[in-house]
């Protein structure tokens, strides 16, 4: 699967969706409508503040005892006659995926949408191995017609209009088709009915496991993942390891706080909770169930006083939808399958590496997405400490370590200090006008061809200090 | 391949500063917040609630004084679909109320423990009865069994249920919490559906569109059994 914007940096890729004036106007749209949605419900529901607070103590004390918890909800999905695996890397759960699809024969699966499996890369795994994997939800469908990722955890297809919907579906089926909502909306509900019919396996993610019984809660709105996971015979779900939660009473608070901050409902329109394969005297429902706990870096965050709470995240995408770069740029410019502020902080952390260093400065540090979030995680502060880590670190660019080394010693000597003023002012006579450098070309073009820099006034402060002084005098 | 779960527990609970099995510190916080738990809910109330929000999410409901009546208006529901293609649960499902008249009539397809799923490919209407459904949310709550099977109402375009306005709960935690006793009981359905409405998605240009895979079209007949 590929991105719109292919780029290696999450400046160029900005500066491509910059340029693209349907995704701004999209992405605009799309969370200016989630996001008044949100304010509109969560005001009527009343008592929001309370309701964060509780989300983020349960949060905080589910991961504080997560080895307990997790301990718990296995032993009783086994109990309920399920299969349960533990994956330490992303390649460990495709393996086992594999394993599955490999003894059953399977040929083709049918999945709901789940970041976590976007995380492993699973589609590319299985479809290597010769197992077609169809995506039901209407908007991954979308994209994965496209051959691309998604753009927003909870709207995928964001990018996408319905021209472009159409001229995808009609390629698949070689039908003709208008570019109505209802009636593509039909198509795809007939396309797909017929691969959860022909489907071996279905994949789904997981919202929430609850340790206290077992079970797998399961949050759609269109019902798709209710028929990936009862029309297969074969049922395999992939979790992040966090995401359990301890009781059935705990999961209430989520099953309010997750549609409301993602989309602005106040209820979801389909919760399934289930809870190990079909029992034996059942004529539907998948007959073996396999569950899946990834660890894939998130273990490296706990016990980390600034990181651990980035395991409390529900992935609602309430902090995308507020975040002033995200709204500007879209999900692929930040070329990892989490997008917004969440993926500028989580991205970093669960992979190592140089791929997503750059990620933790696409964000304005306003913290908006501190207020959004419905488990009141810090991820403005945690992209601060994610930058001085990588200062710390070494992992500066060379320009920018020689400019704040040059910074230090202008700034550090009142002589060299006026000198390097004295000479700015002339140099930058050609690029000046009206007080502002707006050039597109110089040194600090990186800051001026998108935003304008105030041009060094005729004389300083400390220049113009000893003739103000003077003329207050001559007042008094 | 994958790692064993006691390694895997022993990677959490170390840098956690905890040993692997030790009980959890006890808890400040469970569930939903005071002004929840807190707030009045009378018979009256659930029911003009479950209505309100039932509605909101453009379901359609009718309530009947007696089962007699809502037998007739099961009839009237059924005539006016104008579609034969009807499916239901089986006989010995846990229905909140007898229908079997008219399923008789007319000439259901009945899920039962031996039955094909295929069988029920072309159904346009699925009839089923609820383990309870919440007021504070119009949500219908739908437990699997060997007689209710999950694509009675999972399949077709239009989704009817009965029942009963006793089996209304306040909040969706009342009706988590019978699953806790189920499960205490050794009896917790593999599958326990919470649905709120009609299969919608807006994933085309934001313009909301209903029934992409579930029922479009969720239809409630409520026998007012309360005083
Ligand atoms: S960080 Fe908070 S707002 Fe963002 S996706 Fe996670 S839970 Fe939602």
């Amino acid at each position: 699967m590929s991105t719109p914007h292919s780029s290696s940096n999450v400046h160029d890729r900005a500066q491509q969706a910059l340029a693209d004036d349907f995704l701004r106007k999209a992405v605009h749209f799309t969370t200016d409508r989630l996001r008044n949605k949100k304010q509109a419900v969560t005001g009527e529901f009343g008592n929001w503040e309370a309701w964060r607070e509780r989300g983020q103590q349960i949060r905080q004390h589910t991961i504080a005892h997560l080895d307990y918890y997790l301990d718990q909800f296995a032993r009783h999905l086994e109990a309920h006659g399920a299969h349960v695996h533990f994956a330490a890397t992303g390649e460990e759960a495709s393996y086992i995926v594999r394993e599955i699809a490999a003894a059953k024969s399977a040929k083709r699966a049918v999945k709901s949408k789940s970041m976590v499996t976007e995380e492993i890369h699973l589609n590319h795994h299985l479809e290597e191995m010769g197992v077609q994997v169809v995506e039901t939800d209407l908007g991954e469908y979308i994209i994965q017609l496209a051959g691309e990722t998604p753009s927003h955890i909870i709207i995928p297809a964001i990018h996408k209009n319905r021209e472009q919907i159409r001229d995808l579906f009609e390629a698949e089926s070689g039908e003709q088709l208008t570019t109505e909502t209802r009636d593509l909306a039909a198509f795809a509900r007939r396309r797909l009915r017929q691969e959860y019919l022909t489907a071996d396996i279905g994949i789904t993610g997981c919202n929430f496991g609850i340790a206290e019984t077992g079970s797998i809660a399961l949050f759609t709105n269109e019902g798709n993942a209710d028929l990936v996971m009862n029309m297969p015979k074969t049922h395999i779900v992939l979790m992040g390891m966090e995401r359990v939660l301890p009781t059935m009473s705990d999961l209430e608070v989520f099953a309010h706080l997750l549609p409301k901050s993602a989309t602005g409902q106040n209820v979801i329109t389909y919760m399934s909770i289930v809870t190990g394969p079909r029992r034996d005297n059942e004529a539907d429902g998948a007959e073996e169930m396999h569950v899946i706990i990834l660890d894939n870096g998130r273990s490296r965050q706990l016990g980390d006083p600034d990181f651990q709470a980035i395991l409390h995240c529900i992935r609602c995408g309430a902090c995308l939808n507020v975040c002033p770069v995200y709204r500007q740029i879209g999900g692929h410019a930040y070329g990892s399958v989490y997008p917004g502020p969440i993926g500028a902080v989580l991205s970093p952390l669960l992979n190592d590496g140089e791929t997503y260093q750059d990620l933790p400065y696409a964000s304005s540090l306003c913290g908006a997405c501190y207020e959004a979030c419905p488990v009141k995680i810090p991820l403005h502060d945690m992209l601060v400490r994610e930058r001085q880590r990588l200062v710390a670190t070494g992992h500066v660019k060379p320009a920018e370590k020689a400019a704040f080394r040059a910074f230090r010693q202008v700034f550090g000597n009142a002589g060299r200090y006026q000198t390097t003023i004295r000479i700015a002012r002339r140099l930058q006579f050609p690029l000046a006008h009206d007080g502002y450098i707006r050039a597109k070309i110089g040194p600090v073009a990186g800051w001026t061809t998108s935003r304008d820099f105030p041009a060094l006034p005729k004389r300083t402060f400390r220049e113009l200090w000893p003739e103000l002084v003077r003329k207050g005098n001559g007042r008094g | 391949m994958g790692v064993d779960k006691t390694t895997f527990l022993e990677r959490i609970a170390k840098p956690l500063g905890r040993v692997p099995g030790d009980p959890p510190s006890p808890r400040t916080a469970i569930g939903v917040p005071a002004c929840w738990t807190d707030r009045p809910s009378t018979q009256a109330s659930r029911t003009a609630s479950f209505i309100e929000k039932f509605t909101g999410l453009a379901g359609e409901i009718e309530q009947y004084a007696s089962v007699h009546e809502l037998r007739a208006g099961l009839e009237r529901v059924l005539n006016d679909i104008g579609s034969d293609k009807i499916g239901a649960w089986g006989k010995r499902a846990p229905w909140p109320i007898d229908v079997e008249d008219v399923l008789e009539h007319w000439h259901a397809l009945r899920w039962e423990e031996q039955t094909d799923r295929r069988a029920f490919d072309h159904i346009h209407v699925g009839i089923t009865g609820c383990s309870c459904a919440i007021a504070d949310t119009g949500t219908i709550v739908i437990a699997s069994g060997p007689q209710s099977g999950r694509t009675v109402h999972q399949i077709p375009l239009i989704h009817v249920v009965i029942l009963r306005e006793s089996q209304l709960v306040q909040s969706l935690g009342d009706a988590l919490q019978r699953l806790v006793q189920a499960h205490g009981q050794g009896e917790i359905a593999a599958s326990n559906h919470f649905i709120s409405g009609a299969s919608r998605s807006s994933d085309i240009e934001n313009d909301q569109t209903i029934g992409v895979h579930g029922p479009a079209r969720v239809m409630a007949l409520m026998l007012t059994d309360l005083e």
